[in-house]
């Protein structure tokens, strides 16, 4: 045992220790600001269900997160971050209005030559409503916004309604738009897909026998030839596809002033209050973007009437939170100036998508956010 | 004074092969079995302790550091150590054991055959069944760093570690991802491979492992087996790093 006392690691956790009480403090203040706004605070479980996370966000998340395997073989996730947990604990209770709170750790794992951290703080506010989502947005956004305050903070905001919405009134197929949509989260392959469908010609040489089959009515027989049939995709579906892949073929792919224009939402970037402005170029698209554009407005005056100084913030179009899937509307990214090397101190935005599939196709608008404490503590000198 | 440790695949024709090559390279490898043990050792030396291990546990030995040299393939090192590139070093292909890792779906969806194909299926396949499209393989890492290079999203992996090929048949998974070296397993499982290129080409290698100290003993014992193998210092100069010598 005395050696144990000895042990020069023990000290370094006393420091830590220290550095620990600083940030509970922290979190506590945070709480208490979440308290005042009406947030009902909840204790979530650290490990969750494998296969709700996986069916969510795909394998990848395998990829990012720790997951535990126990002797029995039943599978768990080490929370990756507190939205899916809140999100089913908010369904089961059938409230309609909810205001959450919450704080703990989240793991992530890094890539090996990394040197983020695999373990951090989230204190979070989540919100359920029934309100308009842009009045929703605004007074979330505030409530982040005087959270910090006395922290000098480069905030961007975004809104994934703008390119979503664009995607929806270009003049293409529904299976090419379904394709762009499914891909709004990964920059990389949207970019790709759309030089493709530009360019037309996604569809290869092995496609011709195909083709021939269903224009002679004989696409049966084709697939019958290459059989047999097994598992659960159905002769029909494929048919179904095969058609739809000749409609697109036949249909002109997406025209190349199209594209410019997706590009340059995807690198439009000005202060927030200008956005609305320079929004108005692409109206002619379609009425969705108007409709975007409004929401963009009425969130920035609901912001100014609850106090926030919208003329330091900054519009970044194609922000997105690329880690996770389901922020598909309002996002906000907040970090300390002058400290590049620090990661973002706060975070959020809107996830109806999220709620729509855990909700099974409900509808449950929700909007909120976290801070990370523990940059908050380094930067009161604490860490 | 310490022994080089090299491992060799312990049964089968990656095993025969192995000493065949080795063999060419002037060094005999004599294998004997007493009782149910192998063991081996290179005739006229006796400063490297030749070992045999199962292929899919060598990538872990080299990793440990427990063996310096190993013979294995490149797909079980890639899939088992996914930073294999920081404590490994392939030092010499060996031209044998080739397969590829490939993505096979069955034959009769003729209207998959790239890579983007399978993305749109598999999106169409979520929205209709509730569920990802399920793919088997034992290769975890190595199809989900692929899938997502490719930008494929909506799947799920299931764990097969035997007879992959008939997974699709049982209803256990609607596509496969396996090592496959004629494709002729494939095609009388009424499979096709997708795509223009494979996830991965594989073949026999021989790896050196540098996660431990290697004193210059041993390494001379190294430079030794690489003359033997008309192998240039090249590969085997990062183990005169002071981060690795203990000379």
């Amino acid at each position: 045992m005395s050696s144990k006392v000895r042990n020069p690691d023990l000290q370094l956790d006393f420091y830590n220790n220290i550095g620990q009480v600083k940030l509970r403090e922290k979190i506590a203040a945070l709480l208490r600001v979440f308290e005042e706004a009406g947030a009902l605070e909840l204790h979530l479980p650290a490990l969750l269900d494998s296969n709700v996370l996986i069916d969510l966000y795909g394998e990848d998340i395998r990829n990012r997160a720790y997951t535990a395997t126990d002797t029995f073989g039943s599978k768990k996730i080490l929370r990756p971050d507190f939205t899916v947990p809140i999100v089913q604990l908010h369904i089961a209770t059938k409230k309609k209005e909810a205001k959450y709170s919450y704080s703990g750790s989240v793991w992530r794992s890094q890539p090996h030559e990394s040197k983020k951290p695999s373990e951090y703080h989230q204190v979070g506010f989540e919100y359920f409503h029934e309100i308009e989502a842009w009045k929703a947005d605004a007074q979330v956004f505030e409530l982040f916004y005087r959270s910090l305050k006395g922290i000098e903070l480069h905030t961007d905001l975004g809104d994934m309604g703008i390119i979503r919405a664009i995607v929806k009134c270009l003049d293409i197929s529904d299976t090419k738009r379904r394709l762009l949509l499914r891909h709004l989260w990964r920059p990389a392959r949207f970019k790709q897909l759309l030089s493709q469908l530009s360019t037309g010609d996604s569809i290869t040489d092995p496609k011709a026998m195909l083709f021939r089959a269903v224009a002679n009515e004989k696409a049966e027989d084709y697939i019958k030839e290459n059989g047999p049939i097994m598992g659960k995709r159905s002769i029909d579906e494929i048919i179904a596809r095969s058609k739809d892949l000749m409609r697109a073929e036949s249909k002109k792919p997406i025209s190349k002033s199209a594209v410019l224009l997706i590009e340059k939402i995807q690198t439009l970037q000005s202060s927030l209050v200008d956005a609305p402005k320079n929004l108005t170029e692409f109206f002619h698209l379609g009425s969705e973007i108007v409709e975007v554009c409004d929401n963009l407005a009425r969130r920035i005056q609901s912001m100014t009437e609850l106090g926030v100084n919208v003329n330091e913030l900054n519009f970044v179009a194609n922000l997105t939170r690329t880690s996770l899937e389901y922020y598909d509307g309002f996002i906000f990214i907040s970090s300390v100036k002058g400290a590049s090397f620090l990661p973002p101190v706060a975070q959020g935005g809107r996830y109806d998508a999220l709620t729509s599939i855990l909700g099974k196709g409900k509808k449950i608008p929700a909007v909120g956010g976290i801070i990370r404490p523990e940059i908050l503590s380094f930067l009161n000198g604490d860490a | 004074m310490e022994k080089l440790k090299l491992a060799i695949p312990s049964k089968g024709r990656l095993m025969d092969l192995t000493i065949d090559w080795f063999a060419r390279q002037g060094i005999e490898i004599n294998t004997s079995k007493i009782s149910r043990e192998y063991s081996a050792k290179i005739s006229g030396t006796t400063n490297i302790e030749i070992l045999l291990i199962s292929a899919s546990e060598i990538p872990k030995e080299l990793a440990t550091g427990r063996i310096d040299l190993g013979v294995t393939g490149q797909d079980l090192v890639r899939e088992k150590i996914p930073s294999w590139r920081e404590i490994l070093i392939e030092l010499k292909l060996l031209n044998f054991g080739k397969a590829d890792l490939v993505l096979a779906v069955p034959n009769f969806w003729v209207d998959v055959d790239s890579i983007d194909d399978f993305d749109a299926v598999a999106i169409n396949f979520r929205r209709k069944n509730g569920f990802r499209l399920r793919i088997a393989t034992k290769y975890h890492n190595l199809m989900r760093s692929y899938l997502r290079r490719m930008g494929v999203a909506d799947y799920q992996l299931i764990d097969s570690q035997g007879a992959t090929e008939g997974a699709i048949h049982s209803d256990r998974a609607d596509a496969i991802a396996d090592i496959t070296s004629s494709g002729k397993t494939l095609e009388a499982n009424h499979l096709k491979v997708i795509g223009e290129e494979p996830v991965l080409r594989s073949q026999a290698t021989l790896y050196l492992s540098h996660v431990t100290k290697w004193p210059l003993s041993k390494y001379q014992t190294l430079k030794q087996l690489t003359g033997m193998m008309s192998m240039n210092d090249e590969k085997i100069r990062v183990l005169q790093d002071t981060k690795f010598r203990e000379f």
